[in-house]
């Protein structure tokens, strides 16, 4: 009995130190790149990649044979990790700091497993595992008594004879709902259940719209639930390999709807995942590239280059999957499901490349430099950002002294953005005349504990101002090349051909007027164009004596049902622009048809009309 | 039983008129919208006269005559309309036809850009057919309905069966239960395989000449892919003044398939009057869109029994 509690305690401390050796390699703090982090650990332990050699130096053994996909599951303060081989035909599983452990079930039902591919794990810790060579899924629970998987099983159907990756589907429950996207490349087709009831299938091989070759990857959309968690939407984004794009679908009861693609010069895109806010990354094989999206798949940055070693920082070796770690934390006494924002991919496994874990922090740059109007002592710039974060602007003066400060509430998506200055200090008198610039501190959603790669500081060039009257707050809005005009002399709501939904967004007075703002590519008129994309677009313009107040634009339909309140918000004078995509207020796609925008904003009531050509 | 060929073709499919994805948020309002004075969708088998025809022929099984109906959404110019014709033919045969759209489907800032938008349209047709049989304790029908649908362009069809079953246990409107099943059998609008099911009670109290009457209802299911509602309850409650004025009040909630909450509350007053062969109807429905949001009325012409 003693010998067998000495066995087992130097196993259980073997394990430990195996575990604490591959899962948590505690290096040097990179200098390089502040948007793009190696860490094992958000903001901790920034670590290397898990090689070969790293595990063989570490352990005296190699780990894997080869990393299908990886990703993570937090339980609080518990961080766990599970990666397919596809190679030595496993599953490992570990926690951090802690223990790991392989899985096979060689001697489970159904045998052994297979050529293990994509892998994903539900908030109850229900894993999906893609076992091609076997034809099936691979079905079993998480256990972190057992640490390891337990209550194995398999499942066969003839819509996945050779499935290569699975993506789970939360809905907007995801403590309790468990459905599930299985991809097969076999029959370039994707299907949907709720196990074990197929919901629908959807695709078959081809080049066009609802066909797929060599489908690789698929992942599922996701936002900020307001239960402070992360809940799924309904779209999915396939990675069609063999047509070297990634395709946007948004999923209806019977079937998906085919929304859109996005295919980049020379990629080779193997795998996506989506984050808290449903920013979309694809990871580029062939270049050693993320991509990073927004979820109407707009192409926000590109991180990385090639480089292997373990302390080659900010570099991948021929990445062929990504995934988010998600899992469960506590939020006002609630348990909830929620995502990061630190992608884990899975490279080639070689001595020096294997997996590593990025962080895409907050970038940005300044995109259009201050513009002045010393008429009414007003100026602006314009700059961009890679992430969802809070921004905080000043106005500084040539000394350095901070005259104004602008602090705006909430967290904005990642995207373009101007900055006013109304020629006012902070405490309402007018500015002197003099030198001046804008800085912007842009701080990642995700939380920062002051690392620069997630908090972005933006300063512009200077400007020369001459002391006005000051507009007064609200200030008004920058004056594009040809407007005679910078504020709109009414309030007005107007329809706009726009290609995909987009947020709230403030646009010159030129903008303003153009009827399309197509974000795909335009051609023909503007009826063809209407024919293709329908009426999802508004533009409005908030005058000066209603600015500042709160303006809400409300969709209802035909019935007088509401359907989603598209802008709930106070903003200042100017002229802005925002697109629906098509979604109810709980994610759920709305039929075709016509809808009614109703604008209000200080007592004042717009209506206009929205047309879904089709449902998103 | 000669309304079997009918119900034979309704069963058993009918050619797609045109083919083509989607579906107009306009045909669903028009499924949902029945004609004046009728309260409401599910709770319709309190109405009188000829506007039955459109929810539930076995409602008023033995009323023939014409009618005409006109609904307006003051917050949006959506129009709809309603005709109808009921006459005998061995069984009480009834036709339907409704249309809606919407005018100023684009502002100004697009259609001065071309012109040739004008030319696309958002609009909406049913027509129905059914065949009404059987004594007044037991009223039973059989239909066929063709919905057509253009939302700027894109063109379909459906084609919908639907039967109806209304039992008065005791020959008389005191009590009735009623039955409903719809569901599509053809087109190109995508379907809701199983369906739509509803049942009503009706109960009615009279005092001479003047009655009291309540309904309770409830719906299941719905017809197409992206009807909004996915079924819902409604109740009812009428009073008929010397069987010439009737005023009634509903209020329903419906489960809604996408919107800005998972269902919704509708509330519906109407009055009715029938002065000798004529019946003239009104409602108006609460949205939350706005005060008299839905304002309907229609004139029937009815030589036959009120029921």
């Amino acid at each position: 009995m003693t010998m067998t509690k000495v066995i087992l305690r130097v196993l259980r401390r073997s394990a430990v130190a195996m575990a604490a050796a591959v899962f948590t390699l505690s290096y040097p703090r990179p200098a390089t790149s502040q948007t793009f982090v190696q860490l094992t650990d958000l903001g901790q332990n920034l670590g290397p990649r898990l090689t070969r050699i790293g595990a063989r130096s570490r352990l005296g053994r190699d780990l894997f044979g080869a990393i299908g996909t990886k990703v993570s599951f937090i339980d609080n303060t518990m961080v766990y990790q599970l990666a397919t081989d596809p190679d030595w035909r496993r599953v490992l599983v570990g926690q951090k700091d802690e223990w790991v452990h392989a899985f096979d079930n060689a001697n489970g039902p159904g045998g052994r497993l297979g050529q293990v591919l994509g892998i994903d794990i539900s908030a109850r810790k229900y894993v999906y595992i893609a076992d091609r060579s076997n034809g099936r899924v691979f079905l079993a629970e998480f256990s972190p008594t057992s640490q390891n998987l337990v209550n194995a099983g398999v499942w066969t159907a003839p819509q996945f004879p050779r499935p290569v990756d699975v993506a789970w589907d939360g809905g907007t429950t995801p403590l309790s709902q468990d459905n599930l996207y299985v991809l097969d490349d076999s029959l370039s087709s994707v299907s949907y259940w709720s196990r074990p009831t197929l919901l629908w299938a959807y695709g078959t091989a081809g080049t066009g719209a609802g066909q797929f070759s060599r489908p690789s990857g698929i992942c599922v959309g996701k936002n900020a639930a307001a239960n402070g968690g992360t809940q799924f939407n309904a779209y999915i984004y396939v990675v069609d390999r063999g047509n070297r794009r990634v395709v946007w679908l948004s999923r209806g009861p019977s079937g998906p709807t085919w929304v859109n693609t996005v295919a980049l010069t020379g990629w080779d895109p193997a795998d996506c995942t989506v984050d808290h806010f449903g920013n979309v990354y694809v990871v580029d094989q062939a270049n050693n590239h993320i991509h990073k999206f927004t979820y109407a798949l707009g192409l926000l940055q590109t991180y990385g280059t090639f480089g292997k070693g373990e302390t080659n920082y900010n570099t991948l070796a021929w990445p062929h999957a990504i995934s988010v770690p998600c899992g469960l934390k506590v939020v006002n006494s609630q348990t909830v499901w929620y995502c990061e924002g630190r992608v884990v991919t899975a490279e080639q496994w070689s001595d020096s490349s294997g997996a590593v874990e990025h962080y895409l922090g907050m970038d940005g740059a300044v995109t259009g430099q201050p513009q002045v109007d010393n008429e009414y002592g007003d100026a602006w710039f314009s700059y961009r950002t890679t992430d969802h974060g809070t921004h905080r602007s000043y106005v500084v003066n040539i000394s350095g002294n901070y005259v104004r400060t602008t602090s705006y509430m909430g967290v904005y998506p990642p995207g373009p953005r101007m900055e006013y200055w109304d020629g006012l200090k902070d405490d309402g008198t007018p500015a002197p005349t003099g030198t001046y610039w804008f800085a912007v501190l842009v701080t990642s959603a995700y939380g920062c504990s002051g690392q620069s790669w997630c908090a972005k500081g933006l300063s512009t060039q200077t400007f020369y101002h001459v002391m006005g009257s000051g507009c007064g707050h609200p200030c008004s809005p920058p004056i594009a090349a040809g407007d005679s005009l910078s504020e709109p002399s009414a309030l007005f709501l107007r329809q706009r051909v726009v290609g995909a939904g987009q947020p709230l967004a403030r646009i010159s007075a030129s903008a303003a007027s153009a009827p399309v703002a197509v974000t795909t590519s335009a051609a023909g008129s503007l009826s063809d164009l209407v024919r293709t994309y329908g009426v999802r677009g508004l533009s409005f313009g908030v005058p000066r004596s209603t600015g500042a107040v709160s303006v809400a634009i409300r969709i209802y339909s035909v019935a007088g049902r509401p359907i989603r309140t598209l802008v709930n918000e106070a903003v200042d004078a100017g002229y802005y622009e925002v697109a629906w995509d098509g979604l109810d207020d709980r994610g759920r796609a709305a039929g075709p048809g016509v809808y009614f925008a109703v604008l209000t904003a200080d007592g004042k009531r717009v209506v206009q009309r929205l047309i879904l050509r089709q449902a998103p | 039983m000669r309304f079997w060929p009918a119900a034979v073709i309704a069963f058993c499919g009918v050619p797609v008129l045109a083919v083509a994805s989607g579906q107009s948020t306009l045909l669903t309002a028009l499924e949902n919208s029945p004609p004046a004075p009728t309260l409401d969708p599910i709770a319709a088998a309190l109405t009188r006269g000829l506007a039955a025809i459109w929810t539930d022929p076995t409602a008023a099984p033995r009323t023939t005559g014409l009618f005409f109906s006109m609904s307006y959404a003051s917050y949006a110019a959506v129009r709809l309309f309603h005709g109808g014709v009921a006459f005998r033919l061995g069984p009480r045969w009834s036709i339907g036809y409704a249309s809606s759209d919407l005018g100023n489907l684009f502002d100004s800032s697009l259609t001065s850009q071309d012109p040739t938008l004008s030319s696309l349209r958002a609009q909406a047709l049913w027509g129905r057919v059914d065949a009404t049989f059987g004594p007044r304790r037991v009223a039973a029908s059989l239909g066929l309905a063709l919905a057509a649908d253009d939302n700027v362009g894109v063109s379909q069809s459906s084609t919908i069966a639907r039967a109806h079953l209304r039992i008065r246990p005791l020959g008389t409107d005191q009590i009735a239960l009623g039955v409903q099943l719809s569901r599509p059998i053809g087109g190109s609008v995508p379907t809701s395989p199983k369906g739509r099911g509803s049942v009503d009670l009706t109960v009615t109290r009279s005092f001479g000449p003047s009655s009291l009457s309540m309904t309770a209802a409830a719906s299941q299911g719905s017809l197409w892919h992206y009807s909004e509602t996915r079924g819902g309850y409604a109740v009812g409650l009428q009073v008929s003044i010397h069987s010439q004025l009737d005023l009634g009040a509903a209020v329903g909630r419906y489960m809604s398939a996408y919107g800005a909450s998972g269902s919704e509350w509708s509330r519906s007053v109407s009055a009715g009057v029938r002065i000798g062969n004529l019946r003239v109807g009104t409602r108006y429905t609460s949205s939350r869109l706005g005060v008299g949001s839905g304002f309907a009325v229609s004139l029937g012409y009815e030589p036959g029994p009120v029921r």
